[in-house]
């Protein structure tokens, strides 16, 4: 129960009137939004003229995320031929904090995980002969220390940068060790707008089997029972975007777990029945086709 | 005028000769689809922590000494919060997940965590607090230590043929051991956890499904090893506290499908993996019960000696 990111500083009266109205129907939430409303946010692409994509995406609260993709060209072994996990590396710096931190480890594969799953097409994207492959470079640097879950604001950001990544035209043969064209105006983008695009991660928290919040703050995460990263893949020919990971996060201080006899619910302790896990995920299905739609928006702007 | 007295390379270079390793037969499963591996799980093993447990499963039928899963786990605790820590009104539950150095098949693991080691420990951790009243341990730490000593292999992670499920069946049993640990460390708990996991496989090629329509829907299988050889499209692990019907934790790999309002893909994977949890819930209460009265039994035998005036423990 040690994670920096969610120790608050409320009182446990504070976490029960939180709970208590994010409980209510309709849901009150402290700064108005809707349950499904995202925090207004800054984005732009392009950023870093010595990436081969970049995005920058700023949060209301100051939370902020650069992220800078590099690609070199690397030797395919034909004896590994198939294990392609190798050929994308994702770091994360998440700055004021150690490297061993929990927080980054689990943003760091939670973006791996979603960009390697067998029906993305990443790597086939990588592949630039049957001897050499593209190995691309994602480094997510989140500038200031962030006030809530920086889940959904990297892996947005990460989406954008994917999107915005252009690679050099090969000219030479498939046979021969590839030689490219010089002229960054004709190199090709790695994500086609006709294609499937990058995956995209929510952060979803439910309170009370009722009420299902997206974009959650650090305070309402800590009065959840339940919290997930819903990681989706989306495709323009399939409407619906589909679900590619899920994985649970912490939720809950366990300090309102003493007072719960007047009608404060421990929300600490015990899990969730599974059709909440299902609306869930059912719910983040629409809200993921929002999203998607409004990155389109950022790229098409650019 | 060319250099006489040596032996020059080709100019252009050469490649060295890589030999193509030798087309590996994927091993054919052995087992039926639905049924699941029997498991050992005994409590107490560890003398000096507080609460420990030994997860073993058997090996795969024609190889009787491969590699499996083996998992210990210690609990320590609850012991005060060292002096420097904050104040804390509830206990606070580290687990820490680490794969002994010969616990991979082919290459040997550092000392060092790695980040597939963290994010486990991470995820054994937020299955387990749930299940544990914290709130009864103010200002004092719970710490869950699990080693992996074997693991059936296929660690490498998810590639172009499939998801890999070994990290899934680890986490499975980490959350199984570990619940049986902090049982017998005798900490207040709602429920138990246990770990079940499940994929949807490609279906075989020659099935014994005769049903057309069926041939191209993916084939539900609980407890999958990376033994087996399925090809696996999507596969989920989940925590589940059987007596209360609550998940703790879920963690899925690859793409599921969901439809409105019928049984899909992703009720189908919750159902299996859920199946499987409660199964291994069977084999936790049995090894919970056996320590409990092997603990009645001792009391009682301690009383008697105490009758007769004849301490061990004088010493």
């Amino acid at each position: 129960m040690a994670p920096s990111t969610l120790t608050t500083l409320i009182s446990p009266a504070e976490l029960s009137y939180l709970r208590s109205s994010l409980a209510l129907v309709p849901p009150i939430r402290p700064d108005a939004r809707t349950p499904t409303q995202f925090r207004p946010l800054v984005a732009e692409i392009d950023i870093l003229p010595s990436t081969n994509g970049s995005a920058r995406m700023v949060w209301g609260d100051g939370g902020e995320c650069v992220v800078g993709i590099k690609a070199e060209v690397e030797p395919t072994e034909p004896t590994s031929y198939g294990k392609r996990r190798n050929w994308v590396e994702v770091g994360v710096e998440v700055q004021g904090q150690r490297d061993d931190d929990p927080l980054g480890v689990f943003l760091g594969m939670t973006v791996g995980e979603s960009l390697l799953t067998p029906t993305s097409t990443l790597t086939e994207r990588l592949v630039i002969t049957p001897k050499f492959h593209w190995k691309l470079y994602i480094d997510i640097l989140l500038i200031t220390p962030p006030l809530s879950h920086p889940a959904t604001l990297l892996s947005l950001s990460t989406n954008l940068a994917l999107r915005s990544t252009r690679i050099p035209r090969l000219i030479s043969e498939s046979d021969e060790d590839p030689i490219f064209d010089d002229d960054w105006d004709a190199s090709i983008p790695l994500y086609s707008i006709t294609s499937q695009l990058p995956p995209i991660t929510l952060l979803v928290v439910s309170v009370e089997e009722r009420n299902i919040f997206f974009d959650p703050t650090r305070e309402e995460l800590s009065v959840g029972d339940c919290v997930l990263a819903i990681s989706l893949a989306s495709s323009p020919a399939h409407d619906a975007p589909k679900v590619i990971g899920v994985r649970t996060l912490e939720s809950g201080t366990g300090g309102i777990a003493a007072d719960a006899k007047d009608g404060v619910v421990a929300a600490s302790i015990g899990g969730v029945k599974r059709r909440v896990i299902k609306r869930i995920i059912k719910e983040s299905l629409s809200v993921g086709k929002e999203v998607f739609e409004s990155l389109q928006g950022v790229v098409d702007a650019n | 005028m060319t250099d006489r007295r040596r032996i020059n390379g080709p100019s252009e270079g050469t490649t060295p000769p890589v030999f193509a390793s030798a087309v590996v037969t994927k091993p054919t499963p052995t087992r039926a689809p639905d049924s699941l591996r029997k498991i050992f799980l005994k409590t107490s093993l560890t003398p000096p922590a507080t609460g420990s447990a030994f997860l073993e499963l058997p090996s795969p039928a024609p190889y009787p000494n491969s590699s499996t899963l083996k998992i210990t786990a210690s609990v320590y605790g609850p012991r005060p919060l060292p002096s420097s820590a904050a104040f804390s009104p509830h206990a606070r539950l580290t687990a820490e997940l680490k794969f002994a150095p010969f616990s991979t098949p082919h290459k040997r693991r550092g000392y060092v965590r790695d980040a597939v080691e963290r994010d486990l420990s991470v995820q054994l951790q937020n299955a387990l607090v749930k299940s544990i009243k914290t709130g009864a341990y103010p200002k004092s730490g719970i710490d869950v230590f699990i080693t992996v000593l074997d693991c059936e292999g296929g660690l490498d992670g998810d590639d172009d043929e499939g998801v890999e499920v070994g990290l899934m069946g680890v986490l499975a049993g980490a959350i199984t051991c570990a619940s049986a640990a902090v049982a017998d460390a005798g900490i207040e708990c709602v429920d138990l956890v246990s770990g079940g996991v499940a994929a949807l496989v490609k279906r075989p090629q020659n099935s014994d499904a005769m049903d057309t329509d069926g041939m191209n829907a993916p084939m539900l299988v609980l407890d999958p090893s990376p033994a087996d050889g399925y090809q696996i499209l999507s596969a989920a692990v989940v925590g589940y506290m059987a007596g209360r019907e609550e998940v703790t934790l879920l963690w899925t790999k690859g793409s599921v499908g969901i439809l409105d309002g019928e049984e899909d893909e992703l009720d189908l994977l919750m159902d299996g993996a859920i199946m499987t949890a409660t199964a291994v819930r069977l084999v936790l209460n049995e090894a919970v019960k056996e320590r409990m009265l092997l603990g009645l039994a001792r009391s009682k035998g301690k009383l008697k000696e105490d009758g007769g005036g004849d301490v061990a423990m004088s010493s």
